[in-house]
C-alpha cells in the first residue's frame, strides 16, 4: 500500500511518500514523480513514512534524479536506515543528496549552491 | 492469494557445498537423498538456543510481496537471526522474489528452512530472467536501469546460487544464524 501526496514549499515541490515502495507500487511511484517533474524542476521526496524500499523503486528515484540534475534537482529527505537500507547497500546513499528532514533540505540547499556534491570532481589528493 | 503452509513438509534434501568455488551450478547444486526427519529439531538439553522453526512454504504473486516480506521476517527472527541480519535476509528474499514474478512467471514459490547453522531460502519460478544464466556477473549498468536486485542479494547474503534451466529459475540464498 502506497500513499502519495505533494505540496509546494517555496521553490520546491515536496512529494510525501507513505508505505511500501516495491514492485506492487513501482509504476504508481514512477508516474507520480513524472507528473511532479512536469510541475516543478526542484523536487524533495519526503521518505519519513516509507516502510520498505526495494532496488526497483530506488532505480526509479535515480532515473528522475538524473533527469532533474541538469535543470533543477531532486533531494531525498527523512530516509530511515532500516526501511530504506537499499540506499546504503547499493552505495547510492552517498551519491544522492540526503537530508534528515524536509526543513533541513530546504535550508541546506538554500545555503549550498549544488544540489549534490557527488557530481563534482573530487579534489586532488594533497 | 498466497497459500501458506507452516512446517508441514520435511526438507527435500540437504544442500551441500554452498559457496564453494566450483565451475558450474551443476557442480555446486546437488542434493543427497531424503532421510531428513520432519518437524522441528529437538532442543538439546541445557541449550539456550530456541527450537528452530519448521520449514515455511508459500506460493506468491506480485501482490503478495508484502506478505512474503512479513512471513520471511518473522521466520528469520524465529530461526535465530539477529534483527539486522533478518532485515538483510528479507531484502534479499524480496529482491529475488520480485525478479521471479516480474521476469519468471506470474506465480512463484518460496521455501525457507534451517540447515545446520544457516537459514536457507529457495525461490522458484517457471521462467527465465535476464542475467540469471550468465556464467559471470553481467556488466554493470547505470542504477536507473534497474537490475540491482541480484547484486544486492549476493552482497547481503552469505551465499547465493542460481539454478537456471529452460523449466524455470531457482535461486538459493544462505544466511548464517548468528
Amino acid at each position: 500500500m502506497l500513499s502519495l501526496s505533494s505540496e509546494q514549499r517555496g521553490a520546491f515541490t515536496v512529494v510525501r511518500v507513505s508505505g511500501n515502495l516495491d514492485l506492487t507500487s513501482r509504476d504508481q511511484f514512477d508516474q507520480y514523480l513524472t507528473q511532479a517533474r512536469r510541475l516543478s524542476r526542484r523536487l524533495i521526496i519526503d521518505m519519513s513514512d516509507v516502510t520498505f524500499m526495494d532496488t526497483g523503486c530506488l532505480a526509479v528515484i535515480m532515473g528522475h534524479y538524473k533527469r532533474l540534475s541538469a535543470s533543477g534537482g531532486l533531494i531525498l529527505a527523512g530516509a530511515q536506515y532500516r526501511p530504506a537500507k537499499a540506499l546504503w547497500i547499493t552505495g547510492l546513499a552517498y551519491r544522492l543528496p540526503l537530508y534528515d528532514s524536509v526543513d533541513e533540505a530546504i535550508a541546506g540547499v538554500g545555503q549550498e549552491p549544488p544540489a549534490s556534491s557527488a557530481d563534482q570532481e573530487l579534489p586532488a589528493p594533497s | 492469494m498466497a497459500a501458506q503452509k507452516l512446517g508441514r513438509r520435511a526438507p527435500q534434501g540437504v544442500l551441500l557445498s554452498l559457496g564453494l568455488g566450483c565451475h558450474s551450478w551443476r557442480d555446486r547444486w546437488f542434493r543427497v537423498g531424503g532421510g531428513v526427519a520432519d518437524g522441528p529439531a529437538r532442543r538439546a538439553r541445557g541449550s539456550s538456543r530456541p527450537t528452530p522453526p519448521g520449514p515455511l512454504e508459500m506460493t506468491f504473486r506480485a501482490g503478495d510481496l508484502p506478505l512474503v516480506r512479513r512471513s520471511t521476517a518473522s521466520w528469520a527472527l524465529r530461526a535465530g537471526m539477529a534483527a539486522d541480519t533478518a532485515d538483510d535476509f528479507v531484502i534479499a528474499v524480496n529482491e529475488i522474489a520480485t525478479n521471479a514474478v516480474r521476469h519468471g512467471s506470474p506465480e512463484a514459490s518460496l521455501r525457507l528452512w534451517v540447515d545446520g547453522r544457516a537459514g536457507l531460502a529457495e525461490i522458484r519460478d517457471q521462467g527465465q530472467w535476464p542475467g540469471a544464466m550468465a556464467p559471470t556477473p553481467l556488466p554493470r549498468r547505470a542504477a536507473e536501469q534497474g537490475g540491482m536486485g541480484l547484486e544486492v542479494a549476493r552482497m547481503v547474503c552469505d551465499g547465493m546460487q542460481i539454478n537456471a534451466t529452460k523449466a524455470g529459475t531457482a535461486v538459493l540464498l544462505r544466511m548464517s544464524l548468528g
